[in-house]
């Protein structure tokens, strides 16, 4: 089930009735705890289990590990249970193939040829978010940020949150679970607000991303049967269209958590117009670039050594950040290619503070150096989305060819027509940016907003490509 | 288009709280005020589905469904090319090959000119709609339509509800058609709800224009293995080989061939079977008779065929008896088709390979030429 399925809107209904009927707090979570697993059931039941079980040896973990007297070393082997149990899990659904495939790879350009070995293992949907989600748990009652739960219903309620279980946002631990604390309130809620980024999530899912998906599919599976300018239509919509399939997840999630009365974190802010590779990650995915930061970047010691300290584990954090979206070698070379860009802008910062015509530029040199600056890091982002994308690196590369040195054998061609609407979602995109709507809708009078909802929805429709295409961040 | 706000609005929604004064001020007003608007919303959303529905209008046929809209396509640039139909599921598309059957035919003594309208998973609704919708602007010179389909219960696929293959043929007069065909039919009461609920889906995302806009400003492409099959057909007036031994049905039959060559052992005693005392259920009574209406209507004489299937089903024999339909050749009896139901002759359990399909093109021509000779 995925949220722009008819059945979503009528499962959202149920459950959005039901529980704002239901009036002790208790019973609202048992609802949606119910409601999240049969979301998921939806799917694959069978994969039940692994929620389940994962959500039990964190709740474990946790009453342990926040047991007074436990010795460093007790809590130590807590932890490594929860990692070994929801790392574990992740590498044998995730991974097991691939490091096989690897090893074999390996051990075969060493000389040593090995018998390769595929399971037959189905990659459970959401298994990375929510993996992260309950490691989150345990690793802040180890760091002593968070107390343990007494209430097995609220982390697993936390765990399962149908809204936002197969595909983020990464929610931590400590952000909602004490949302459950107290029952809330519908007339604490900015319905306009979550209806109209709902909307705003559909348009971006059903409109955009699904219509650019089969132009998408079409160039990545021969690039050398299109011309050069076709590569850039290619990889434009690509870029587009990850864009907007998963913040539009994200939209959705948000509101539907919103009308629930729950709060979910940011996890988009005009990524396309990062002025640096930095930047970009402040912006893109957020709350999985910030859980990197914390339980990865940090605990490897940050940017508290020396400088290639800093740099081996920047680069550290972003392959394994690469590796979490995929068990492919493209997904490693896509987090290395940002990893070395944001180890390239740190050495350019500290470059740029030397010198004093970059450090204070007048006005017009200020102006032109922020476009540079967007359109620089804009073009290394579509360059990495390549190695995202692409299922070998000669594909890969043939599409860089296209992309990069404006070559290609091919003479197939692709609508030309898309460079227009690129234009014109990148002006409205900026022009959202620079807050051009958001006093409009939300001084609307009701009855009109309500109107104007009605026949905008209706038009949408009219925009929605037939057939369904998944989420892309439904296999992470 | 208002709509990139998300990124403005997250912060509000991320911070749905209002001040106690603010609640205050809300509560005891808020739900008469929120069903007001729901209402609002629901009767705008009406209004414009209804005049986005006039002003872009579905073709009757679109050129985006997949197999039938090239196929539609193909026909409207040639159609006074041919004075012979056939229209059926894939047992016709794979099955009868028109440059063999025109030939077959001349030889036997009547010259024709064939196009096969045959389609995949044609179901018993759907191909009396298609027949109707393409006879309606019928070729100056049509003689003859054969037609074959399977009298199931009706059933529309759920998984293929928001397809243009499902969507395109759900006005309300066909929903109507379909709900009446279900509801005549001797099915449980549980069963007939369950049936027409199957067909509400596809209605409604009819009904609502869903991807009317993008369709016609921007046509889905079909995928490459769709544009290479198009291609085949398009050059074979109609007619799709079955060549590609990796196919899993393929696969499947080759590895379970004992068991189709007991399906068959079960055939063969059954054209024997007394079916004197059986009766046609109103239902199937009342598609047939729409199909030879709507092929009279254009001119032509209705010719029913049953392929050489494995189809447990008698209904066109009953048909036949009862005087339902007048001309029905009939392939389903292993006795009299033997070379039809060979395991060599078979690409899987329901369709010919394309041998088998030459024959049976030349067989069908020579019974067509015997039956409407006087």
């Amino acid at each position: 089930m995925i949220f722009t399925e008819f059945r979503f809107f009528l499962f959202f209904a149920v459950v959005f009735g039901v529980y704002w009927t239901l009036r002790p707090n208790s019973w609202r979570k048992a609802w949606i705890l119910l409601c999240s697993y049969a979301f998921y059931g939806a799917w694959d039941w069978r994969f039940l289990s692994l929620i389940i079980g994962s959500t039990l040896v964190d709740y474990v973990v946790g009453l342990n590990l926040g047991k007074e007297g436990k010795t460093p070393k007790a809590r130590r082997g807590w932890l490594l249970l929860s990692l070994g149990v929801n790392l574990g899990a992740l590498a044998f659904f995730k991974y097991a193939n691939f490091f096989a495939d690897s090893a074999v790879g390996l051990f075969g350009w060493l000389g040593l040829p090995m018998n390769s070995v595929t399971l037959n293992v189905v990659l459970p949907v959401g298994i990375s978010f929510y993996t992260f989600q309950t490691l989150s748990y345990s690793l802040d009652i180890y760091a002593g940020r968070l107390q343990p739960r007494k209430s097995l219903l609220d982390l697993a309620t936390f765990v399962a949150f149908f809204p936002q279980l197969v595909a983020g946002p990464i929610v931590r631990a400590s952000d909602f679970l004490p949302q459950l604390e107290s029952a809330r309130q519908f007339s604490q809620i900015n319905v306009r607000a979550c209806l109209t980024l709902f909307l705003v999530g559909f348009f971006k899912k059903a409109c955009v991303s699904d219509n650019l998906a089969p132009i998408v599919d079409r160039y990545f599976a021969e690039p050398s049967a299109f011309d050069a300018v076709s590569g850039w239509i290619g990889v434009l919509s690509y870029t587009t269209q990850i864009y907007c399939d998963f913040s539009g997840y994200s939209d959705m999630a948000i509101a539907c958590a919103g009308l629930l009365g729950y709060e979910l974190c940011v996890n988009f802010n005009f990524p396309y117009f990062a002025s640096s590779i930095t930047d970009f990650w402040r912006r893109w995915h957020i709350s999985l670039s910030t859980w990197l930061k914390d339980y990865l970047y940090i605990p490897l010691g940050g940017n508290r050594g020396g400088q290639w300290f800093t740099y081996r584990n920047l680069m550290l954090t972003m392959v394994l950040g690469g590796l979490w979206h995929g068990a492919a070698w493209t997904f490693v070379v896509w987090g290395a290619l940002h990893g070395g860009a944001l180890i390239i802008n740190r050495e350019w910062s500290k470059f740029a503070k030397a010198i004093p015509s970059l450090a204070r530029p007048s006005v017009w040199l200020s102006m032109l150096m922020s476009m540079l600056n967007v359109a620089l890091t804009f073009y290394w982002v579509c360059i990495a989305w390549v190695f995202f994308r692409a299922d070998s690196f000669g594909t890969a590369l043939s599409v860089l060819r296209s992309f990069v040195l404006m070559r290609s054998p091919g003479t197939q061609q692709l609508n030309l027509g898309l460079f227009g609407v690129f234009f014109v979602l990148a002006c409205l995109h900026w022009l959202t940016s620079k807050e051009v709507w958001t006093h409009a809708v939300d001084n609307m009078p009701t009855q009109l907003y309500a109107v104007g909802y009605g026949f905008a929805a209706a038009l949408l429709l009219t925009l929605v490509p037939v057939g369904y295409t998944p989420f892309i961040y439904f296999q992470f | 288009m208002f709509i990139l706000i998300s990124d403005v609005l997250k912060p509000v929604a991320a911070h749905p709280r209002r001040t106690d004064e603010q609640r205050k001020r809300r509560t005891g007003r808020l739900i008469p005020r929120y069903v007001r608007s729901c209402l609002a919303s629901v009767v705008a959303f009406i209004v414009a589905t209804v005049i986005l529905g006039q002003i872009i209008p579905s073709p009757t046929i679109p050129s985006n469904v997949v197999f039938i809209g090239p196929k539609h396509d193909y026909y409207q640039a040639h159609k006074n090319d041919y004075d012979t139909l056939f229209f059926g599921s894939s047992r016709v598309y794979n099955h009868v090959i028109p440059d063999v059957f025109d030939s077959a035919s001349e030889r036997a003594g009547i010259a024709v000119d064939s196009y096969n309208f045959g389609v995949p998973a044609l179901r018993a609704l759907d191909s009396i709609v298609l027949l109707e919708d393409v006879l309606s602007d019928p070729p100056e010179n049509l003689k003859w339509v054969f037609f074959e389909t399977t009298l199931d219960k009706g059933y529309e696929p759920i998984q293929n509800a928001r397809t243009h293959r499902s969507m395109y043929w759900h006005t309300w007069e066909n929903t109507g058609f379909a709900a009446r065909y279900i509801l005549s039919s001797e099915a449980s009461a549980s069963a007939k709800a369950m049936l027409i609920a199957s067909h509400l889906l596809p209605t409604l995302y009819r009904q609502m224009n869903v991807g009317r806009l993008f369709s016609q400003v921007l046509p889905s492409e079909f995928s490459a293995q769709e544009r290479a099959v198009t291609k085949i057909f398009t050059r074979n007036e109609g007619y799709f080989p079955l060549t590609d031994k990796s196919s899993p049905k393929r696969q499947h039959f080759l590895a379970n061939q004992a068991d189709y060559e007991a399906a068959v052992a079960r055939l063969a005693e059954e054209p024997n079977a007394d079916i004197t005392q059986a009766r046609l259920p109103e239902n199937k009574r009342m598609l047939l008779a729409k199909a030879t209406q709507a092929i009279r209507d254009a001119g032509a004489k209705p010719i029913f065929i049953e392929p050489p299937s494995l189809s447990p089903e008698h209904d066109f024999r009953i048909a036949e008896q009862q005087g339902d339909i007048e001309t029905l050749l009939s392939y389903r009896d292993p006795k009299r088709f033997p070379q039809l139901y060979e395991p060599l002759q078979r690409f899987d359990s329901e369709h010919l390979t394309e041998r088998a399909s030459q024959e049976f093109s030349q067989l069908l021509a020579k019974d067509f030429v015997q039956a409407v000779q006087p």
